[in-house]
């Protein structure tokens, strides 16, 4: 894994910075907005939402990378609450903007890419190593499940 | 960034530890989205205000926020809490619960925020007019000031509401520019009559369309109110944060087209179909108008809830009041409904079990509820809603 890091054949995309922070780990990919309250147990960071790609999954220590958050304004307080609990992502990278997910991150200090382009959520999978680089705003492949 | 004055003083902690917090958030949002500036605010709403929704952490995060006497420099409204302040032994709750969110309203209260207690402040709290830039959260409440009255509103987070309120400004998105236009077409010219066929509408639009701004081609027809559960199922399923009408001639424009066709309401009618005698009904979300209340009364007078069923209706403290002042309570009352207000089901403690069938008109409460309790959760018209928790 160490050895690819900065050298030929890592994929990245490219995204902006929002939070700052780096954090490498195994990817959650998701092609569906999730909607954090609700969607998400607050307490054990388990996917709850009936019929979402990440349904059953849990979301500690993961790089969740998704096309955007959804729903309810009090998503970010869920983002908090994992947090505090141990139970958040280590990192985010997102599509899309949006404030929810952005205020989350940076109220619990967890780094967030946004803006990555769509194809990253065809080309990673669930499992695969990744690297948020939130100082350089980058989401790296590391190495495949 | 360039930034103001006023915004160098706060981030310079020059009036106290949490303004600096929270203009740092603000600016942190208004860099990401590439606006690199702020605009002042009239207003703010705030959500996560029930301690169901965001526990102790919250707590925690309120008790920092509101260190040093910090206080709002706006007018700021309170989303609902867990129970009706009234009334809370109707919502299961013990007392643990009861102290942890008296705690959380009592922290909010401090900072100057005003225990409205209502998803619906635009009804009598907190009114913003046409053209006032305000920073909003519970998203029900922002496609509604955006879409309805045309204000100018953020998609707000509860905690960026809160720092916009304590800073007296948000980040300057394109939600907050004047020429915020459509970004794709909505054809759905159905025969939508009942509330809970608006919010089933909202709710297909956003599946379809899951963040840009849509232009609504609807049949004529529609008031304030159908628009207002359009909004909520809307804002359920899609991170958008307002829909155009067709009023200005923006048809004109050339943009992607979706459609919505009759049998997808229907669709969603049968997955969330009634499959037995419900044991709570469920009306209010978004709180009811005083007008809701008014045709709610005049459907019980002279019937009686079933015994085994709770009939639950939710609306604000405000309209509440002025429902009392019209004998409307006491009507709604009589008949064995309970019209309770600063609450709705999917804030509130309330336990449902596996046995518990919950009727209710609202897709945004259907689709909370689902995953949020163990029940089977269904979706019917409202008339059918009240027919069903009625024995004679």
């Amino acid at each position: 894994m160490e050895m690819h890091r900065g050298g030929f054949g890592v994929v990245s995309y490219k995204g902006k910075g929002v939070v700052a922070g780096r954090f490498r780990g195994e990817a959650l990919v998701s092609v569906k907005p999730l909607s954090l309250l609700g969607g998400v147990d607050p307490d054990t960071g388990v996917v709850l939402e009936k019929g979402h790609d990440l349904e059953g999954k849990g979301l500690a220590g993961k790089v969740l990378v998704m096309l955007q958050g959804k729903g309810s304004t009090v998503g970010s307080y869920v983002i908090y609450s994992l947090a505090k609990k141990g139970k958040a992502p280590g990192a985010i990278a997102t599509v899309k903007m949006d404030l929810m997910t952005i205020t989350g991150c940076a109220i619990s200090e967890i780094p967030l890419v946004c803006g990555i382009p769509e194809e990253a959520l065809r080309a990673l999978k669930c499992g695969d190593i990744v690297e948020v680089d939130a100082f350089q705003g980058v989401v790296r492949k590391l190495s495949r499940k | 960034m360039r930034l103001g004055k006023a915004e160098e003083l706060m981030l310079r902690g020059y009036y106290g530890e949490s303004c600096k917090k929270a203009i740092k958030l603000i600016l942190t949002i208004a860099d990401s989205y590439g606006c690199g500036t702020t605009i002042k605010i009239r207003s703010a709403h705030v959500s996560g205000v029930s301690y169901k929704n965001i526990g102790d952490p919250g707590i925690e995060f309120l008790k920092d926020m509101s260190r040093e006497g910090c206080k709002v420099r706006v007018k700021t409204t309170m989303n609902p809490c867990g129970f009706d302040l009234d009334k809370p032994w109707l919502f299961d709750v013990d007392e643990p619960f009861f102290k942890k969110q008296m705690e959380i309203i009592e922290l909010l209260k401090s900072m100057g925020v005003e225990p409205t207690l209502s998803c619906t402040p635009y009804y009598a709290d907190n009114k913003p007019r046409k053209g006032d830039h305000v920073a909003w959260a519970e998203s029900s409440a922002v496609v509604y000031v955006n879409s309805v009255i045309g204000a100018y509103t953020n998609r707000e987070s509860g905690p960026s509401a809160l720092a916009a309120a304590i800073t007296g400004r948000t980040a300057m998105t394109k939600e907050h520019k004047e020429d915020r236009g459509p970004e794709v077409k909505v054809e759905a010219p159905l025969a939508v009559r009942d509330c809970a066929d608006w919010g089933i509408l909202g709710y297909l639009i956003g599946l379809k369309v899951p963040s840009q701004v849509p232009l609504l081609l609807l049949r004529k027809g529609y008031t304030r109110e159908s628009l207002k559960y359009l909004a909520a199922g809307l804002g359920t399923s899609s991170s958008t944060s307002m829909f155009l009408l067709d009023e200005v001639g923006w048809s004109s424009r050339k943009l992607e087209e979706v459609q919505i066709d009759q049998p997808e309401i229907a669709d969603i009618y049968d997955r969330w179909a009634l499959t037995r005698t419900p044991s709570l009904v469920f009306i209010g979300c978004p709180h009811c108008s005083l007008g809701e209340l008014r045709a709610i009364a005049e459907r019980l007078r002279g019937r009686k809830v079933k015994k085994d069923v709770r009939l639950l209706i939710s609306t604000s403290r405000s309209v509440y009041a002025e429902a009392a002042r019209r004998g409307l309570v006491a009507a709604i009352e009589r008949a064995g409904a309970h019209l309770v207000k600063d609450t709705c089901l999917v804030v509130s403690p309330i336990k449902l079990s596996k046995d518990d069938v919950v009727l209710t008109d609202s897709a945004k409460a259907a689709h909370y509820a689902e995953t949020m309790t163990s029940s089977n959760i269904s979706i019917g018209k409202r008339w059918r809603c009240i027919e069903e928790a009625l024995g004679s």
